[in-house]
Parts: structure tokens; sequence; C-alpha cells
């Protein structure tokens, strides 16, 4: 410069005040806000990194209500599973207030002085236990998968359904011809037109060659699977049509079942088969994303869904018995009930009445797994609850660390910015003082 | 010792004095003025005054002294090169500011850094109200009631008013924003008219001798103040205005901002002495002729365009309906088109009195002519009756002729005269012993007449004038002695035409007026030597200009950009044919669009997934009965259509041979490149399965339908923008509600109450990671449908909608963050130019004390001269000579 003129002087203390008083400014928004930054512009990236974190954040607030409310659902599912298992198994005080002490009793009551008294007790137990398998959490059904607006379990006609299906559906085996069921009539016999088929349980086998072996008379007189020639039909070993098997149908007692009833059991298999099943996922944290198919991954969701089927059991087993707690109860009381009070057991009742104890038993044991399955799920919630919370705070340590501002610092920062105007301001007393005229005389 | 006039020294001290006394005022107008804005430093222009020549009689011994001073001028004290930089300077400033100034009113409305609700300050708004969604999708997914659903469509309308009241807003700021360069233009225009005032006022203080200083004080104040808005170099030059006078004369031009070197309307003129243009942005766009610097043989040329010269820009429309070109966009025809680049024009250049600019030039350049012309040739023979003595006198007409020596023959004699003989029509020579006239071309005519004539028109050069020869000559013949001795009779026979005179082959004059308005007069004229010359007169007028996109710089190009830049929506033809590097300058459109793209991607998510087309416990579809939805593949055989499983190949082809093929935004079949490099087209089972919806072929989920429309007054999902989004008709009076499930379990037999994996899929949508295309959004598809051209960008961002906002506040953040660096660098540069520059012309008071203190000791010092020289004198008269008196 080769003039400092008085006007380019107080220019540029001007703009220096001006700059001063900005810096000024800023370090005091800091101080008052407690933010490092009030804008993206300021600093972009941690603006962008704390709107994220803050996100975060938000999914899970939202997280951890939706956790907290599953692992209250499941509290109460534990309590309500709590009360069934010392319904069916727990000395509750007096074994006779559970279905194994009153079944056990029932068992060993040969007299059977009490075994009336126990068999309404058993019933009313089982009934209890029905009820308390229909509990609700909120206004939703525990128990009842995915229909939680739906009271899960219903007894109609002494039969336990969940959500309308019986629980005790199972496809009957019947006979089959190659790949297709084997048409009769009501007779059980064939006719490709007829609406039955046979039940395989309803027959027995023998073996072609004995039944060729025999007379000619007392081959025509044996009950035995025809054609419409006449000739008896040659089956396998289970009684399935074989062109060459080795065996033929005898019909003695031949039961046939029509293909409306088949169909329904086939139906309500396939009912209970999904409704075991089923599922509902909601968010708690884990991922929660979809594949590219828009198909959810399961691992990254939790299901919500408890359905009582898995507790007390469905489906009928190999021998024909339910495996439901309930049926299972409801056939054992159907037994004690066949005997008057005072006789003793039949040794066939007896047996049946044991076996059943015995499947109850099995029953009881699947139940505590899922018991315990389910408590497992709760302590998974639990601790997931833990985890959102520790997340939660972390995020907002981290969001935090971004955005509030070292408070020390803003002081510091403020103060040396006020130092600074202040000097600024003295210097421009100075600057405006004097001049040569100021000594002229 | 020199001759020295009695009163020199009187004189040389009030000149002093005076010169002191103006020094005095001079240094209080200035300190007077130190606060004045625009004010330059004067200064005296003090020259030593020597009055007189060198006496005739001067002694060589003498020596010559100056008379005093004199105060020859007051100057200003500027450096023009600082004057240049400050005003560069000053444009980068202005159209910092002005960006930054815009970028933050954006950053207003869309930045949500500390903002919030219910004291959640720093979730941001509509950065939290998705969030907010989401959770209530949460919500609802795990209770899928109708209490749930009305809190999912409360926090929906939340989202959607926000996206309303921020796209609102944007439209606002672009309005004011838009008053604000009417302003401008305004302010320009008014500065221009200034300007040229000033200098009428300058030339006219001028013509009169006064340095209007004042005047240029607030020109300068004024060229300061236009060149924050406008990218400008002030040109000064003499102006020739007749009588050998001359006097400066201002000239502004834009200042080549423009990058392309082809471009020249960024150098357009502003200001051209007393003539000033204005500006303005005119609403419709002029008409470009579809032939513009196109050959008949290039693709796109329309020959119904062929009578529009191709150096026309634009046409217009006579009144006989015939086409001519013109490069004027003010008279070209108006297209329907809205100037939505807001290009400005630049206006004709008109002095106060709103007469036109003109510059004529005229060249004068020689010229031949083909035929180059002929001139006409006559011989005379000549004679002699016997031989000429040395000494003998040849009188001709009025002057006589003396022979050096003797000649002999005609031929000599016929070399000697025609040296000799002169005519202001011919060039006389001697061939032999004939004399021959050639017609000087300018000085024999038909009419008569010499040099040019009247009308400035080539003359003819044929000879209808027959050269006057003398006839017979006779000559004394003399002996030394002077006795006539005889006579000897010279004939100069008659002149003959050998050669008959052919006029050049002169083209007529022409007048033509270029693409420009520029109008070149062509005519030709022979100067007095007879050579040919073609002048050439071109005038310049003065024509509207319609500026480049890049044209300009300076708060007016800033604020032009916040209203037009697109960023990465920017077309293809604006990329090809206006601004190379549109896609990464961002304006208000850009956040627009952006915003407008993100609510449409949101509306268009959550619609597509409460379409509520229900499937089976398996994943089949069903149809409008319940069953089992077929479609058959291209073998004939019919197969469900799972949407677990998607298609089968069959069915695959069979839905690419019945057209359903995915599209890219525009409607084009999107093919891959298989294994093989073959490409292949891409079934659509979703645009099959609304087709069937459309004829009412699915089972459709109890209240499934339209979320977002584009009024609430309605059930139509097209054209949703971030103005328009609203819940739709539907939704707001329940009849749709957001789909839990799309799962019917077995006929309807089993219910399935709570089951919601629909909403989780919404609530997973809100998380997915969505790619922005700007080819996607509903504007440019229009656009396109109507022949317009298709973004040039091809995504904008791939992430969540969250993020997708976050981004587009983090792309504003760092534009605001680079322009405000660039701000404070031109301002500090700014502040330094202008800093030096009061180091040249502002006022010191320090300089001004000196200064007073130095003029009234000079004042003193002069009248203490005077004082002296009278004492002097007094001794001289009153005191000298009185000896012995």
């Amino acid at each position: 410069m080769v003039r400092a003129t008085t006007g380019g002087v107080l220019r540029g203390y001007r703009s220096n005040l001006m700059n001063s008083f900005i810096t000024l400014n800023k370090a005091r928004e800091t101080m008052l806000t407690q933010r490092n930054f009030n804008s993206y512009a300021e600093d972009p990236a941690s603006a962008a990194q704390a709107f994220q974190l803050r996100k975060s954040r938000m999914d899970v607030e939202s997280q951890y209500n939706i956790c907290d409310s599953a692992y209250r659902k499941y509290q109460t599912a534990w309590s309500c599973l709590d009360t069934t298992d010392k319904l069916i198994d727990t000395d509750n005080g007096s074994a006779l207030k559970t279905l194994k002490g009153m079944t056990l009793k029932m068992l060993n009551d040969p007299t059977g002085d009490a075994r009336k008294t126990l068999s309404t007790a058993l019933g009313q137990l089982s009934e209890t236990i029905v009820q308390t398998m229909n509990q609700k959490y909120g206004d939703k059904f525990i128990f009842a998968g995915a229909d939680g607006k739906n009271v899960p379990f219903e007894v109609k006609d002494e039969k336990l359904y969940y959500r309308g299906v019986p629980v005790d559906a199972a496809v009957p085996n019947v006979v089959q011809s190659g790949d297709t069921l084997r048409k009769v009539d009501a007779n059980g016999n064939i006719d490709d037109n007829g609406t039955y088929y046979i039940k395989s349980d309803s027959i027995t086998t023998m073996s072609a060659a004995d039944f060729n072996a025999l007379p000619a008379d007392e081959q025509a007189a044996m009950s035995v699977m025809r054609d419409a020639s006449g000739a008896a039909v040659t089956v396998d070993e289970k009684g399935n049509f074989d062109p060459n098997g080795q065996f033929v149908m005898v019909t003695t007692n031949i039961e046939t079942i029509s293909q409306e009833e088949y169909d329904q059991a086939v139906s309500d298999v396939e009912k209970l088969n999904y409704l075991v099943n089923e599922k509902n996922f909601v968010d708690i944290g884990l991922g929660f994303q979809e594949n590219e198919k828009g198909q959810l991954i399961e691992s990254s969701a939790f299901n919500e869904a408890m359905n009582g089927l898995t507790f007390l059991g469905y489906g009928l087993d190999e021998d024909g018995d339910p495996k439901n707690i309930y049926s299972l109860v409801q056939k054992m009381k159907d037994i004690a009930e066949r005997v008057k009070d005072g006789e003793n057991w039949t040794d066939a009742d007896y047996d049946e009445f044991k076996n059943l104890v015995g499947k109850m038993e099995i029953a009881s044991s699947e139940f505590k797994v899922e018991y315990t399955n389910m408590d497992a799920g709760t302590t998974k919630l639990k601790n997931n609850l833990a985890l959102l919370e520790d997340n939660f705070y972390n995020l907002q340590e981290q969001y935090s660390a971004l955005e509030d501002v070292d408070m020390a610092d803003a002081i510091t920062s403020f103060v040396w910015a006020q130092y600074c105007y202040n000097a600024a301001l003295k210097a421009g007393n100075s600057v405006l003082s004097e001049s040569l005229m100021d000594y002229l005389n | 010792m020199s001759t020295i006039g009695t009163f020199d020294g009187f004189t040389a001290a009030r000149l002093g004095i005076y010169a002191a006394q103006q020094g005095l005022s001079v240094t209080g107008n200035n300190i007077s003025n130190i606060n004045t804005t625009g004010y330059t430093r004067q200064v005296l222009d003090q020259i030593s005054l020597k009055t007189g020549a060198y006496d005739r009689y001067r002694s060589q011994f003498d020596n010559h002294i100056g008379t005093g001073t004199l105060v020859r001028n007051i100057n200003q004290i500027r450096d023009p090169y600082l004057d240049v930089r400050f005003r560069n300077t000053s444009a980068d400033v202005g159209y910092s500011d002005a960006m930054l100034n815009g970028l933050d009113q954006i950053a207003t409305i869309l930045d949500e850094v500390g903002r919030g609700v219910d004291g959640k300050l720093g979730d941001g708004m509509l950065y939290a109200q998705i969030k907010d969604l989401q959770s209530a999708l949460r919500k609802l997914g795990e209770d899928p009631t109708s209490d749930n659903d009305t809190l999912v469509r409360q926090s929906a309308d939340a989202l959607v008013s926000l996206f309303n009241t921020y796209a609102g807003k944007l439209e606002t700021l672009k309005n004011n924003t838009e008053k604000k360069l009417n302003q401008e233009i305004t302010d320009v225009n008014e500065i221009l008219r200034n300007i040229r005032e000033l200098n009428e006022d300058i030339r006219e203080a001028e013509l009169h001798g006064d340095g209007a200083l004042e005047l240029r004080d607030e020109r300068n104040r004024q060229i300061d103040e236009l060149s924050s808005k406008l990218p400008i170099s002030a040109v000064y030059t003499m102006e020739d205005i007749g009588g050998g006078r001359q006097v400066e004369k201002l000239s502004i031009y834009l200042n080549n901002a423009n990058p392309d070197a082809s471009v020249k309307t960024d150098e357009s003129m502003l200001v051209d002495g007393i003539y000033a243009a204005q500006i303005n942005i005119p609403k419709k766009m002029p008409v470009t002729n579809p032939n513009w610097g196109k050959e008949p043989t290039d693709d796109g040329y329309d020959t119904a365009f062929a009578a529009v010269g191709k150096e026309y820009q634009y046409y217009m429309t006579k009144a006989d309906g015939t086409l001519v070109g013109t490069n004027d966009p003010a008279l070209a025809d108006q297209s329907k088109e809205d100037n939505s680049n807001y290009l400005i024009t630049i206006g004709k250049l008109l002095d106060s009195k709103d007469r036109e600019w003109e510059k004529p030039t005229t060249t004068w350049t020689p010229a031949t002519f083909d035929p180059p012309g002929t001139a006409a040739v006559y011989e005379s023979q000549i004679t002699l009756t016997g031989p000429l003595v040395a000494g003998s006198e040849v009188t001709i007409g009025e002057k006589k002729y003396t022979l050096d020596t003797a000649i002999a023959t005609a031929e000599e004699f016929a070399s000697f005269i025609a040296k000799r003989l002169s005519s202001s029509d011919y060039n006389i020579t001697a061939t032999g012993d004939k004399l021959v006239y050639t017609a000087k071309p300018n000085k024999i005519g038909a009419v008569g007449a010499s040099g040019l004539d009247t009308n400035k028109k080539p003359i003819n050069m044929g000879p209808d004038a027959v050269p006057t020869v003398p006839g017979a000559i006779t000559v004394e013949q003399k002996d030394a002695d002077g006795t006539v001795t005889g006579t000897v009779t010279i004939n100069f026979g008659g002149a003959n035409e050998t050669t008959k005179g052919v006029d050049p082959n002169v083209p007529a004059s022409t007048e033509s007026t270029d693409a420009y308005g520029t109008v070149t007069n062509i005519s030709y004229a022979r100067d007095s030597k007879g050579q040919w010359y073609e002048i050439k007169t071109v005038t310049e007028h003065t024509r509207a200009v319609m500026l480049d996109d890049n044209d300009l710089n300076g708060s007016i190009q800033a604020i032009r950009e916040l209203l037009t830049e697109d960023g990465e929506f920017t077309t293809e033809d604006t990329l090809k044919n206006i601004d190379e590097n549109a896609t990464t300058k961002r304006g208000i459109p850009y956040y627009q669009h952006s915003l407008d793209l993100l609510a449409q991607q949101f509306a268009k998510a959550l619609n597509d997934l409460n379409k509520g087309y229900m499937v089976d416990q398996n994943g089949n579809y069903l149809d409008k009965d319940g069953r089992i939805l077929m479609l058959e593949g291209a073998d004939g055989v019919k197969y469900p259509v799972n949407q677990k499983t998607g298609l089968t190949p069959e069915q695959e082809a069979h839905l690419i041979n019945s057209g359903f093929v995915k599209k890219d935004s525009f409607g084009n079949p999107i093919e891959v490149t298989e294994k093989d490099g073959t490409k292949k087209q891409v079934a659509d089972l979703n645009a099959w399965l609304d087709a069937e919806a459309a004829k009412g072929n699915l089972k459709i989920a109890d209240g499934a339908g339209v979320l977002f429309s584009n009024r609430n007054d309605n059930n139509d999902p097209t054209d949703i923008n971030a103005s328009n989004i609203s819940i739709s008709k539907s939704w707001l009076n329940r009849e749709f509600k957001v789909v839990p499930t799309n799962v019917e379990l077995f006929g309807e037999e089993v219910e399935n109450t709570t089951k919601s994996e629909n909403a989780s899929h919404m609530i997973s949508i809100l998380d997915a990671k969505l790619t922005y295309n700007p080819n996607d959004l509903n504007a440019i598809i229009d656009s396109v449908g109507k022949g317009g051209s298709a973004a040039a960008g091809d995504n904008i961002f791939i992430g969540s909608f969250n993020d997708m906002f976050s981004n587009m506040c983090t792309v504003l953040g760092n534009d605001q963050r680079t322009t405000n660096v660039e701000l404070n660098s031109d301002y500090n540069s700014l502040l330094q130019i202008d800093t030096n520059r009061d180091g040249v012309s502002g006022v010191d008071l320090n300089d001004e004390a000196m200064n007073m203190m130095q003029y009234q000791k000079a004042y003193t010092a002069a009248c203490r001269l005077m004082t002296a020289v009278d004492e002097a004198l007094d001794r001289l008269i009153n005191n000298t000579g009185i000896a012995g008196r």
C-alpha cells in the first residue's frame, strides 16, 4: 500500500471489528444453545451423522415399546402356563388338585370309591386348563396365534376346537389303489363311482398263497375283497390294492369313511399343521429386514405369536389316541365313567386307562418342553429390552458427543472472543483519535 | 542579464498567491468530502510559467527566468487497474452474497438441525415424522385395530402436512426470489440510465472545459454498484466531436463471463457514451429458426423454413405471412414456451431521447474491373516540308518551343514535340512520325465533365470529343546572324481514332442489411489519377441481444441460478444446449424436485403395499371367488401364481409374450443381458396383477386401497408431489385402512385377526434402501411425454426416506459452506482492493494537513514576495537617482 489513508484505515478497522463481533456472537450462540452446530452448513458431516444416530434412537424407542409389550405378554403367558402346569402335574399342596394326581388316584383306586367324584373333578380341571389357555393380554388372546381377537379354544360336544378346528383331527389311513384312494360303496364293495374309502385299520390281510390253498368252497365262504367277477383282489401287506400283491384283504370287520369326512379330516390336519406353525413377526430391534423378494428375513424379527396347540398338543398318535391334554382327559373321563362306582376296573378299561395315563405323562412332558421354550423366549425378550435400553443411552451419548458443546471450551471461547472484541473497541478509539490536524496551531 | 518587465515580480507573486489559494480550496474540498462515498481525492495540476519568446537581440549570457506558477487543472487521483480489479471482484462478491443468501433461505425451510417437537428438540420435523409413522405402523403391526389405524393415519397426516408446508415455503421462496430478480433488474436499469445521463453531463461539461470531477465520482460510484450485479468492464476512449476536438467517452461492456469462447453475447455493450441499453426478462422466448446454422443437407433441416437463412437465430412472420430471419429477439415471433430459464435480454442502445445508436465506418479499397475499360486513342501524322535548323522557334497556340538542335525528320520532331505538348484530356506520346493521343480516363467524357459526376458515379470514358490538333504551322529558318533564310511548314495531320474508348464494367452500387441489422453500402469512384475504388460504408445499428445462460456473473446471475438450477434433474437438452455443468448447480428447483421425488416415492411405496391382493396360506394369489388364481404358461398349461416362489419360466414367457414386461419410467421395456449375451425382457407380474385387479378378477383385502392421493377429496394416486400429497379421501373417511394382512387362511375358514405381515412390509419399506432416480419424477415423465427430454442424472441417492431427506440437507449444507468460503475469500479480496484503491484515491487527514500548511506557507511567502518587489520598485522609483538633487 502506497498510502494509508484515513478512509482506508477506517474501512479495515470497521471490517475487522465486524469480524470480531461476528466471532463473539457465534461464540455466544454456541454457549447459549449448547450445541456445536446449529445448521447443516456449519458441519454437514456431523449433522448428518447426528440425525442418523437420532433415527436409530427413535427406532430403539419404538422397538423398546414393542419389545416391552411382547415381554409383558410373555410374562402373562408364562403366568398362564405356570398355572396350567400346576394344574397338570405340579403338586400344589394336594396331589388331588392336579390332573396327574387325580388320574393316578383313579388308577390306584381299584374299588372305585371316589372314581365318579374324581372323574367330575377331572372334567372340571381340564376345563380350567382350557380357560387358562384362553387368557387375554390386553384385549388380545395370548395363545391364539394370529387371531388374537377370537377365543382360541372352544369346547363343543365335549370336543376341543382350536380356532374352529378340532384339535384331534387326523387323516385316517385308507386303502389305496396305486397312487389313488380306492373308492368303494358304503358297504366297502369296489365301486369306481363310490364315495367311500376303506379304513385301513378295519381290515386284515392273509397270504394269497394260503387263501388259494383253501378249498374252493372255503374260499367262497370267506369275507375277502373281491372284484366284479368275484375273484379275490390281491393286495400288499398293508391292504393296498396291488395286482402283484401276495395277500388278499379280509373284510370281516370292514369299515368305510365317506369322501366328505375324509376330505374334512385332511383339511383339518392341514389347518392344524399351519396353525401350529403360524408366526406373527414384530420389530424388536433385531434388524427387521426383507429380502429382495419382499419377504421378511425371519431372523431379523421376533415371532410374537403363541399358539395354544403347541402347548396342549393336537392330533392323534399312532394308536389313534389324542395327543391333546384336554382330549386325553376327556377320553380318560369317558373310560372312568364307563365303570360304575364301587365296581372294579375291567382289565381292558384298566389297561386302556393306564395307557392313557402314560400318554398324559408324555403330553405333560411336551407341555413342559414348550413351556421351557417359551421361558427362553421370555428371557430373550428380557435381554433384548436391556440391550435396547443400553442402545438408547449409548445412542444418546453418541449424538450428544457430536451435538453438545464442551461447556468449558464454549465458555473459554466466548470469553476469549469477548476479550478480542473489547480490545478491538479499544483500538478503534485510538484509530479515530488523532491526526496531524490535532497538532496544527 | 535578460530583459525584464518592470512588474514581472508582481505577476509571479500574484500567481503564487492565486495557486496557494486554489491549493487551500482543493485541500478544504478534500477535507470536506472525506466521508463522501465514492469521492476521489483532488490535487492541483500546477506548472511553472514562462512567458514570451527568446529575445532577438538576447545576449548569450542572459538567464531566462520563469514568471511564476500556473494552475493548469484540478485532477483526480485514480488507478484504473485497481478499478478493474475492484469491479471484477465485486461481481464475484455479488454472486456469492446473493447465492449464499438464497441458500440460507432454503436452509431455513429444510434444515432441521435443532428443531423438534414435544421436548425432542434436535430430532427434526419431517425427519422425525417419518420415524413416527414407522412407530405407529409398529403399533399397528403389534395390534391391528382401527384405533391403531387411526394412529397411523394421524401420523401420516402430520407427515404429508409437513411435505405440503415445506413445498409451499419453497414455492413462496421461489416467488419472492423472482420478485427480487425483478427488483435487481429494475436497479440495474436505473443505474444504466444514471450512467448515461452522467455521461451526457460530463460530455457537456468537458465541452465547456470543465473536468466534471464530482460527476465522475458519482459515475464511478454507479459503476461500482453495477459491478456487483453484472460482470462489466469499463472502457474509456476519446470521441471525435468535430472541429478537431475530442471528448472522453465511457463504454461499458459485459465482461466475457461465459467460459465458452464461441459465445460472444457475453461481451455485449451496455453503455456507449450517451447511449445505454436496458435489460429485461421477457415472459416468452423468441422462436428459434430450426435451420439456424444448418445446411439443407444436415439432419433436421426444415424445408418449410428454407426462406429463413441459416445465419438467423430467430424468425419473424411478416404481415403477408412470409417468414424472414432476424437475430433480434425482440422482433422475433414469440413462442408459447415460457422463459423458464429467466434468460435476460439486453435492449437496444438508446440515448435519453430514445434515439438509436449507430456507428458508420467507411473504407476505400482499390478496385479493378472486368473488363477494366479501354482509353480512346487518336493518331495525328506529322510531316515536315524541310529540315529545321537549331534555334528554330515553333509556336503552337500561345506556347513557343525553341529547338536546341536541328531536326531533320518528322519522327525527330514528333519525338521532340510530344514531350512538350500537354493536355488535360490526353496523354500525348510519339510513335514514329505520329503523335498518339491517349485519353485520360477521368478527363474525357460524354458529358464533358471531369473527375466524378455529382452522383459519384463513374463517368463514360468514351472519346466523343476528338482532340484538337494544331494543323499546319510555318516555322522561319534563320542563320547564325539571325537572318531569315526561309520557312519550313510542319503539318499536323487530322486526329484519327485508332482505338475506341470502352467503359469499364463498373458494378452498380448496392446496399444490404446483414443478420444483425448492420447496413453495408458499396459504391465505386475514381480518384483524380483515374484509380477506381470500392467505397464500403458499414453502418452498425444497435439491436437487442438475448444472453446465454452463462453470460453473467454477479448478483443477478446468482438469483437466476437460484431460480433455475436443477442439479441432477437438469434435462439432457439443457445440459447439451445451455449449460454443460448444470448437473452440479443446485437452486430452489433442485430442492423442490428432490422433495417432490421423496414424497412421490413415499406415496407409491405405501400405496403399492396397500393394494390388498389376497393370497392363501401357501402364498397363492386368489381370484375374486377365493380360488387360487391361475395363469397359463407359454406351454398353455395353467399354474397358480405364487407370491413367494414367483412365476414359473413358462408363466414368465407367457407374460412377456402378452406384453406384461417391466418398463422404465417412460414406458420403454427394460432388457437384461443373459449370460450368453442375448438380451431379454423381464416379465412384470405386478403389471399383470394390476390389470387383473382392474378387471375385478382378484380378491382384494377388506379396506385395501389408496392411502395417499393428490388431493384429500379423491383417491387419485397419480402425479403426487410434495405440494399435493394428501391422505386419500377413502382413508380419511375410513373406507380404506392400512391392510395389516393379505393372507386368507383356508378360504376364510380360519380367522387371522391379528396377523400383520403387511404392516411389517410397510415398516420395512420405510427403512429400505430405495433408488431416487430423477427420471422417476412425475414432472419429468410428463415433460418427456410431451416431447421434452429426460433428466441427465441417473440417480441422486440410494437409501431410506430419512436418508434421502438427510442427504438433501447435507447437499444444501455443503453448498452453503462452499459458497460461504467463496464469499469470505472474495469479500476479503474486495476489501483489500478497496483499501488499496483508497490508498490512491482516498483523502487522508495527515496529507491534507500537510497540504494545508504547505499552501498556507506558500501563500504567506507569495505575499512577502509581493512586499519585497514593491519595496524594490519603491526604491527604484522614489529613491533612485536623487543624489545631488
